[in-house]
C-alpha cells in the first residue's frame, strides 16, 4: 500500500520523521497485504503511514488502530504465540512475510478493498498471551534504570559519575520518552538535544548498559525480568533477560489520558503524545485534516507543527476560556481557529470513513458546533505510570486528580514524570536525587522551572462529556477496553483495570476518590502467569484429636456397637436417635464414629450413658434415610 | 457531658457492619451511626459471604438455619433480591483427619435440611446461601439513607472510644461502641483486648481463565483455600494464611492463569477459630469479630442482641462465643 500519510521532508516542520532513512525504502507484507515504509519505521508506523487507522471491529464497531492495542504478528514461517510481538515494537523490515496472531485463530476476514484502512482484526478475542519461559541471559548491576526518558538518562548518568554498575531499560526503540511534546522553556537546552547528549555520554561509559526495546515483565525481590524485543534475519524476535539489582529507579513516566466522550476510539482519534511521535519520528500524520482538542498548552504546540506540516487544523477546541500561554499565542498569528470552552461531545464515522465531531460548550448552553475531520488528536491530562510500582508493592493514593505513589520502597525510589514532576529540569534534578537516595548520599534539590500561572495557564481536569452517543465511550487507550456502559450496571470486579481506567471511574463518581488507591493495589499485575503446582498436602499417620466430639452427648459417654443387619454399614457421622425422638439434630443422642469390627455390619456409635443405658433400640439418620438400629450382641 | 446524639456507632466496613447498622435502625428504632470507609464495588471482597462453616454443633447449625430462612427477607426490604444465589458447593477432603471432621459435618448439615452428597473427593453440599456482594455494596448506601443511619468516614476525623463503651466522632457521640470493624478493635489498647485474638492473613486473587466445574464453590480444606466460580472462566481464590500460598493455589489450577487482581487482608481470628461476639468486661465496647463468611449472614441476630431482643437461642449461641469466654462448647463451631 502506497504511502498517503507519509509527511514530506521538511526541516522546518521537523516532523520529517528523526527515526528513518528515506534513502532506505523497504517492503513487507502483514496478513498478505503489502506495505512501504523506510528503514526506521516500525510496522505500525508503516501501517499509519499507508493510511491504515482501524485494528478491526469490536462488537461491530471500528476500533482506532494506537500502539496501545497494536496487534501481535510473528512471521509467517514461524508461527507461534511465544513468538508474537505488538507491531508499536517490531522494527520494518524489506521482505518480512508477517501475520498477526489473531489470523492464525481464523479471525481474520479477507480484506475488504471498500475499506483498505482497517486490518479487520476482531479485537477481544485474543487468547491469553504468552509469557513467562526461562532467561535466556542474566545480568547483574548495582543499579536498574528504569525508563530511557529524561529523568531516567539523568538518574543513569549521576550513577555513572558516581562509579555504579547501572542497566537502563526503555521499553520503545527510542530514548527519550515524551519530554520532546512538551519542548523546551526558554533558551534551556532542547529535550531532543539532552536526549542525545546524555544517550551519548551513557554510550561510552563502561559501567553503563542501555537495552532498548526492552520491557519489565516482572518486578520482585531484587530481580527483574525484562522482555527485550530484536530481530534475527529480519524475523522479529524476544528474549527474556533476568536482571538482579537491589536499587531500582522508576522512571516510567506519566501516560496520556483518553477524555471522555462518544467514539473516542474511533479510527481518526488519536492521543496527542503520540501523534507527536508518529510526526516527529516517522514523519506520518493520520490524516490530511484535524481537529485538536486539548486542556493543555502543550497541544497547540502539536497543532502547529502538523499546520507547518500541511495538516489542516480545523479548530482547536479547549474547555478553558481564553487560556494564556505563548503556544495559544502562535496559534492565533497562524490563523488557526480556536474554540475556547469547547469539548468533543461525541464523535461518529462518516460513510467516507471520516469523523463527524460534535463539539460543545464546556459550560453553559450554547448550540453545539459538528465538524466533519480526517482525525481528532486529543490530549488529556497526565497519569504518572505507576504499574511498576504497585507491582514492586507500593501504594497510591488519589490526589490532584490523578493516583499518585505513596510513601516509600526499601530499594525503589521514583523519577521524573511518575514521581509528579513537570518540567524537564526538575524530572532531570529528581533522577540524581532518585540515585542519591538508593546510595545514601546528599540529593540535590528538586526544584520545579515553569512559566508563572499569568503566562502559562495550567492544564485541567480532561472533561467529561454527557452520556449518549452511537459509538462506545471508552475510560482509557490500551487493551482493557472499559467502557461507560460495562459500569451503568455495576460489572463489579471482572474487568482489567488499567490506571487511566481507574482514574475515568473516579471521575465518573463510580469509585470513591479514597479508594482509588486501594482498587489500584487490587489490580497491580503481580507477575506472570500463575503455573500449575504440584504442591499437595502432607500426610501424617499420627493419631489425631477429635474436637468435634468433645462434650458432644455430656461429660459421660460411651461406644457401642449397633447392628441392623448382617449386612448394612453405617457411616460415620451418622446421627442417631433414641426410638421415638423426631429427627431434630439437637436432639441426637449419639453419633457413628468409627465402623464396626473388622468392617462388620453395622457401626460403632458414641452415645451418652443416660442414653445407652434408657435403650437398646435407635433410629440412625443415614444419607438415604432413617434406619432402625439395636445393641450388636455381645460376641 | 455531650448530649448522647445517637445509641449506637457501628465501627466498620463490612456488609455485616451496613446491615447490623441499617437492622438497628429500621428494625429496631435504634439512632445509628455506621463509621466506616466507603468502598467501590471494584474492590475483590475479603469474604466469601457464603453461609456455611465446617460445624459440628447443633446450636450452629441451627443459627445458620435460621439465618437462611431470613436473609431473603432482609434483602427484599434493601431492595437487593438479587443479590442473594443458592450455590453448590464441593469439598475434597485429603487427610483423615479432615475427612472425619467432614463426615460429622455433613450429617448435621443434612439433618438441617441441607442437600449433601457423598463424591469421589468427598463432599458435595448443594443450595448454600451466597450473597453477591459487589451488587451489595451498591445497595446498601440507598438503604442505609433510607433507614436513616448517619454514615462518616471513618479516616477523616479521629474517633475514641471511652471505658463506658460510648463513642466520640467529630463532636458527635454514641452510647454504645460496636466494633465490627478487626482494625478497630486492633487498635484497642491491649489490656482491654481478648487474649484470644490473633490475627490471620487471608489471599484474595482474581484469576482467568479457570476451567468450569460442576460446582460453583470448591473448597480444599486441606490446602486452606477456595475457589468461587465467576462468569467469564474466572474465578475468585481465597487462600488463607501466606506460607506457601501461591503453591496452594497453583496445585488446584489444571492450567495457566492470569492475576487479574489480588489483595491480601487480615482477619481477626482467636485461638479456637471461633467468633468472638460481645462486651468487653473492661471497655464497655462491644465487639464482633471473628464472623468469617458468614459474618453479613448473622447481622439480624447481632442486631437482635444489641437490641435486647435476641431469641433466647441465638443468646445462648452468642453467649458460648463471648470475648473472654470460658466454658461453652470450647470455642467449636
Amino acid at each position: 500500500m502506497s504511502q498517503t500519510h507519509r509527511l514530506t521532508l521538511d526541516t522546518a516542520h521537523q516532523f520529517g520523521g528523526l527515526a528513518i532513512d528515506r534513502s532506505k525504502p523497504l517492503t513487507f507484507r502483514l496478513n498478505g497485504k503489502r506495505f512501504h515504509g523506510f528503514v526506521g519505521d516500525t510496522v505500525l508506523s508503516a501501517v499509519l503511514a499507508a493510511g491504515v487507522d482501524a485494528i478491526g471491529t469490536l462488537n461491530t464497531m471500528p476500533l482506532a488502530l494506537t500502539a496501545g492495542i497494536a496487534p501481535r504478528v510473528s512471521t509467517r514461517s514461524d508461527v507461534t504465540r511465544a513468538n508474537a510481538i505488538p507491531i508499536e515494537r517490531v522494527a520494518a523490515s524489506d521482505g518480512a512475510d508477517l501475520v498477526t496472531l489473531e489470523s492464525q485463530e481464523g479471525l481474520v476476514r479477507r480484506w475488504r478493498h471498500r475499506d483498505p484502512g482497517s486490518l479487520w482484526l476482531r479485537v477481544g478475542s485474543a487468547a491469553f498471551p504468552a509469557g513467562g519461559g526461562a532467561a535466556e541471559a542474566s545480568l547483574e548491576a548495582e543499579l536498574l534504570i528504569v525508563g530511557g526518558g529524561v529523568a531516567g538518562l539523568s538518574a543513569a548518568e549521576a550513577a555513572a559519575n558516581a562509579g555504579h554498575k547501572v542497566i537502563l531499560v526503555e521499553r520503545r526503540s527510542w530514548l527519550g520518552g515524551d519530554a520532546s511534546f512538551f519542548g523546551a522553556l526558554g533558551d534551556e537546552e532542547t529535550p531532543n538535544a539532552v536526549v542525545e547528549r546524555l544517550a551519548e555520554k551513557l554510550k561510552s561509559d563502561g559501567n553503563v548498559t542501555v537495552l532498548a526495546n526492552a520491557e519489565v515483565q516482572s518486578l520482585a525481590a531484587g530481580t527483574v525480568l525484562v522482555q527485550q524485543v530484536t530481530s534475527e534475519s529480519g524475523s522479529p524476535r524476544h528474549r527474556l533477560v533476568s536482571i538482579g539489582a537491589t536499587r531500582v529507579v522508576l522512571a516510567t513516566g506519566a501516560s496520556e489520558r483518553l477524555p471522555i466522550f462518544a467514539g473516542n476510539r474511533l479510527p481518526g482519534v488519536m492521543g496527542g503524545i503520540e501523534a507527536w511521535h508518529l510526526g516527529e519520528r516517522f514523519g506520518v500524520a493520520h490524516g490530511p485534516n484535524a481537529i485538536v482538542a486539548t486542556q493543555n498548552n502543550f497541544a497547540y504546540r502539536l497543532a502547529l507543527r502538523l499546520n507547518d506540516a500541511g495538516v489542516k487544523i480545523s479548530r482547536i477546541a479547549d474547555p478553558r476560556i481564553n487560556p494564556q500561554s505563548r503556544f495559544v499565542d502562535f496559534a492565533k498569528a497562524s490563523g488557526l481557529t480556536l474554540a475556547s470552552g469547547q469539548i468533543p461531545m461525541q464523535a461518529e464515522r462518516t460513510r467516507e470513513r471520516h469523523l463527524r465531531v460534535t463539539l460543545g460548550q464546556a459550560v453553559g448552553n450554547v448550540s453545539p458546533v459538528v465538524v466533519e475531520t480526517s482525525t481528532l488528536i486529543v490530549s488529556g491530562m497526565l497519569q504518572p505510570a505507576l504499574e511498576l510500582w504497585l507491582m514492586a508493592g507500593g501504594e497510591t493514593r488519589w490526589a490532584g486528580e490523578k493516583l499518585q505513589a505513596l510513601g516509600t520502597l526499601d530499594g525503589v525510589a521514583l523519577a521524573g514524570s511518575v514521581a509528579g514532576y513537570r518540567s524537564m529540569a526538575a524530572c532531570m534534578s529528581s533522577g540524581k536525587a532518585a540515585v542519591a537516595a538508593l546510595f545514601g548520599t546528599r540529593a540535590p534539590a528538586v526544584t520545579e522551572v515553569e512559566p508563572d500561572a499569568a503566562f502559562e495557564a495550567p492544564p485541567v481536569a480532561s472533561p467529561i462529556a454527557p452520556p449518549g452517543g452511537t459509538a462506545p465511550t471508552y475510560l482509557d487507550w490500551g487493551q482493557t477496553l472499559l467502557a461507560r456502559n460495562d459500569f451503568t450496571g455495576g460489572l463489579g470486579i471482572g474487568r482489567t483495570l488499567s490506571l487511566g481506567g481507574i482514574a475515568a471511574l473516579v471521575e465518573l463518581g463510580v469509585v470513591a476518590q479514597n479508594d482509588a488507591g486501594a482498587v489500584a493495589e487490587e489490580r497491580r499485575i503481580a507477575g506472570g502467569p500463575l503455573l500449575p503446582s504440584a504442591w499437595t498436602p502432607p500426610k501424617s499417620n499420627a493419631a489425631y484429636e477429635t474436637p468435634w466430639l468433645t462434650d458432644r452427648f455430656g461429660a459421660e459417654t460411651a461406644q457401642a456397637h449397633i447392628i441392623v443387619d448382617d449386612k448394612r454399614r453405617f457411616e460415620r457421622g451418622a446421627l442417631v436417635y433414641a426410638n421415638t425422638s423426631a429427627r431434630d439434630p439437637a436432639n441426637a443422642i449419639g453419633v457413628i464414629v468409627a465402623p464396626a469390627p473388622d468392617n462388620g455390619p453395622g457401626g460403632i456409635a458414641l452415645f451418652s450413658k443416660a442414653a445407652l443405658a434408657a435403650s437398646d433400640r435407635f433410629i440412625v439418620e443415614t444419607l438415604s434415610g432413617p434406619s432402625p438400629a439395636r445393641l450388636a450382641p455381645a460376641s | 457531658m455531650a448530649d448522647e446524639t445517637y445509641d449506637f456507632a457501628i465501627v466498620g466496613s463490612s456488609l455485616a457492619a451496613m446491615m447490623v447498622a441499617g437492622l438497628l435502625a429500621q428494625e429496631h428504632g435504634r439512632r445509628v451511626i455506621l463509621v466506616g470507609r466507603p468502598t467501590s464495588g471494584l474492590r475483590l471482597s475479603r469474604l466469601l459471604d457464603l453461609l456455611f462453616v465446617p460445624a459440628t454443633t447443633s446450636g450452629t447449625w441451627a443459627l445458620l438455619a435460621q439465618a437462611a430462612a431470613e436473609i431473603g427477607g432482609i434483602l427484599t426490604k434493601i431492595g437487593a433480591e438479587d443479590a442473594l444465589r443458592h450455590v453448590d458447593m464441593a469439598v475434597e477432603v485429603e487427610r483423615d483427619p479432615t475427612a472425619e471432621l467432614f463426615d460429622h459435618v455433613a450429617h448435621l448439615a443434612s439433618g438441617y435440611g441441607v442437600r449433601v452428597h457423598r463424591t469421589e473427593g468427598g463432599w458435595l453440599f448443594r443450595g448454600i446461601p451466597s450473597l453477591d456482594s459487589p451488587n451489595l455494596h451498591r445497595k446498601l448506601p440507598a438503604w442505609l439513607e433510607n433507614s436513616q443511619v448517619t454514615r462518616a468516614d471513618v479516616d477523616k476525623h479521629p474517633l475514641s472510644i471511652g471505658k463506658d463503651g460510648a463513642l466520640q466522632f467529630n463532636g458527635l457521640s454514641a452510647a454504645q461502641a460496636v466494633l465490627c470493624d478487626d482494625d478497630a478493635i486492633l487498635h484497642l489498647p491491649e489490656e482491654v483486648q481478648p487474649p484470644s485474638l490473633r490475627v490471620h492473613q487471608r489471599l484474595v486473587t482474581l484469576l482467568e481463565p479457570v476451567k468450569p466445574a460442576k460446582a460453583e464453590v470448591q473448597n480444599w480444606p486441606d490446602r486452606r483455600l477456595s475457589l468461587v466460580r465467576r462468569p467469564d472462566n474466572q474465578a475468585l481464590a481465597f487462600v488463607n494464611g501466606v506460607e506457601e500460598a501461591e503453591a496452594r493455589l497453583a496445585s488446584v489450577l489444571s492450567a495457566p492463569a492470569r492475576r487479574l487482581a489480588a489483595a491480601q487482608s487480615r482477619q481477626l481470628v482467636s485461638n479456637d477459630g471461633a467468633p468472638l461476639v460481645g462486651m468487653l468486661p473492661r471497655a464497655k465496647s462491644f465487639v464482633a469479630a471473628g464472623l468469617g463468611d458468614i459474618g453479613a449472614f448473622l447481622a439480624p441476630a447481632l442486631a437482635r442482641l444489641l437490641a435486647g431482643t435476641a431469641r433466647a437461642e441465638e443468646h445462648e449461641w452468642l453467649k458460648a462465643y463471648a470475648p473472654f469466654r470460658s466454658g461453652g462448647p470450647g470455642g467449636r463451631l
